[in-house]
């Protein structure tokens, strides 16, 4: 369990680093802020409370845009390491392959698909003497 | 016990990706402390028996043990043992090149100050605390092999280190790689610059399409091909001497230069002859360059083992 721990850490921390996640933050509150402003307005003729608004807008605009997000982290968590060559690097470290894979998962975001890639799985658990 | 055992053993081995066959029939055994050299054109197969060697992939037919293990069972204490430079690795630009050693070491079990060590070993000491995305190609390829050199490995791979560095960082690395090799640490480097191996590793291992076409020292290799000598001449006048008899193996270069060739068993009968002769102003001896004796082999003039 140690190794999975270990690359979390090292994801969440290049996550962090990663200029998607500013990025995100700040068009997250670039919208937000504009619905919280948009929202406002119609209040009063629809019925609708101005707060009623602007929470089903901004909850609208998180389903869409977040598993977006989500979806560009993670591609570059995995596939990214994979075209540096890192994957094949952490690989060849006293790790089993499950582990590399369950720890690219805790960035900021999280593709469901990832873990249950066929070809990392391919060669079977490596480390099995290790935490686990 | 285990110290008269081959490091890393190759018998027969061979690995087909569909219908590519990327390595056949390898079979060679490095002793402990040997520095080795893996030489061939890309993709003679260099980096696949590499990859068979840390277990990552799994030879098709044949068999290898490494550090007296079956590499793809992945026992955690041979792979600690192991270390691995691969060809074009680049670690995330946006961390530290220590935040990034101390990543590796401690999935080596090994304790942050020894990635420290090493970092300073290496020559990164100044810049460990600065982002890889500002460092140079050379300093890239330090940082990969102070990662290769965690925990004092038994056996270190190393793919093409030395493509794209400059001299000075070569020759700091194959200082390196002599002290682990005198520690006792078996080291495998692949490269296709034969020429730079020239009294920095004691075998090399010559692949071509997948096969090992030769495998031997420096100078076995170079008697092997009995590769013919060339012989540079200035002459002092404008007539030729006519010792020099045999035109088709001469080559004028430039107006007072010849060049010709000859089999090494005559080398020294026309050395006579050129320093008896004054028409003979100077005289270069030009041994076959490793290129040759690459090209050569590569050609399959040799017999392996011949």
């Amino acid at each position: 369990m140690k190794g999975v721990l270990l690359i979390a850490g090292k994801e969440i921390r290049e996550g962090m680093r990663n200029r998607w996640v500013v990025a995100a933050t700040l068009l997250l509150a670039a919208l937000a802020l504009t619905l919280a402003f948009l929202g406002a307005a119609p209040a009063g003729r629809v019925g609708a409370g101005a707060l009623e608004v602007v929470v089903v807008s901004l909850s609208s605009l998180s389903i869409f845009l977040l598993p977006l997000i989500a979806l560009l982290i993670s591609h570059d968590a995995i596939v990214g390491e994979m075209e540096r060559g890192t994957m094949l690097l952490l690989l060849s470290y006293p790790l089993a392959r499950w582990q590399v894979v369950l720890g690219e998962i805790p960035r900021p975001g999280r593709d469901p698909g990832a873990g249950h890639h066929p070809r990392l799985w391919r060669g079977g658990p490596g480390a099995d003497g290790r935490g686990a | 016990m285990k110290a008269d055992l081959p490091v890393i053993e190759l018998e027969g081995v061979a690995k087909r990706y569909g219908t590519v066959e990327a390595v056949r029939d390898v079979s060679f055994a490095l002793p402990q402390g040997s520095r080795v050299a893996l030489v061939g054109h890309n993709g003679a197969g260099k980096t696949t028996l590499m990859k068979l060697m840390l277990g990552l992939i799994r030879p098709s037919a044949g068999s290898l043990r490494v550090l007296g293990e079956d590499p793809a069972a992945g026992a955690a204490e041979t792979r600690r043992r192991l270390g691995w430079l691969p060809e074009s690795v680049t670690f995330n630009p946006a961390l530290t090149g220590r935040e990034i050693l101390r990543f590796f070491a401690r999935l080596k079990d090994e304790p942050a100050a020894s990635a420290d060590a090493l970092l300073e070993r290496v020559g990164l000491g100044p810049a460990a605390r600065r982002r890889v995305g500002t460092y140079s190609k050379g300093m890239r390829q330090r940082l990969g092999l102070a990662q290769a050199l965690l925990g004092n490995p038994r056996a270190l791979l190393l793919d093409e280190p030395t493509t794209g560095l400059d001299p000075e960082v070569r020759q700091g690395l194959y200082d390196i790689l002599a002290e682990l090799a005198g520690g006792g640490t078996t080291v495998l480097l692949s490269s296709h610059a034969l020429e730079e191996l020239e009294g920095r590793v004691e075998r090399v291992v010559i692949l071509g399409q997948g096969r090992v076409v030769a495998d031997g020292t420096m100078e076995e290799l170079r008697h092997l091909a009995r590769l013919p000598v060339r012989l540079r001449l200035t002459l002092a006048g404008s007539g030729l001497p006519d010792w020099l008899g045999a035109a088709a193996t001469l080559r004028r270069i430039g107006g007072q230069v010849v060049e010709l060739s000859c089999p090494p068993a005559e080398k020294m009968a026309l050395l006579h002859r050129a320093t008896a002769d004054a028409r003979i102003a100077d005289l270069d001896l030009l041994p076959p360059t490793l290129d040759e004796l690459y090209a050569h082999f590569l050609r399959g003039g040799g017999e392996p083992g011949a």
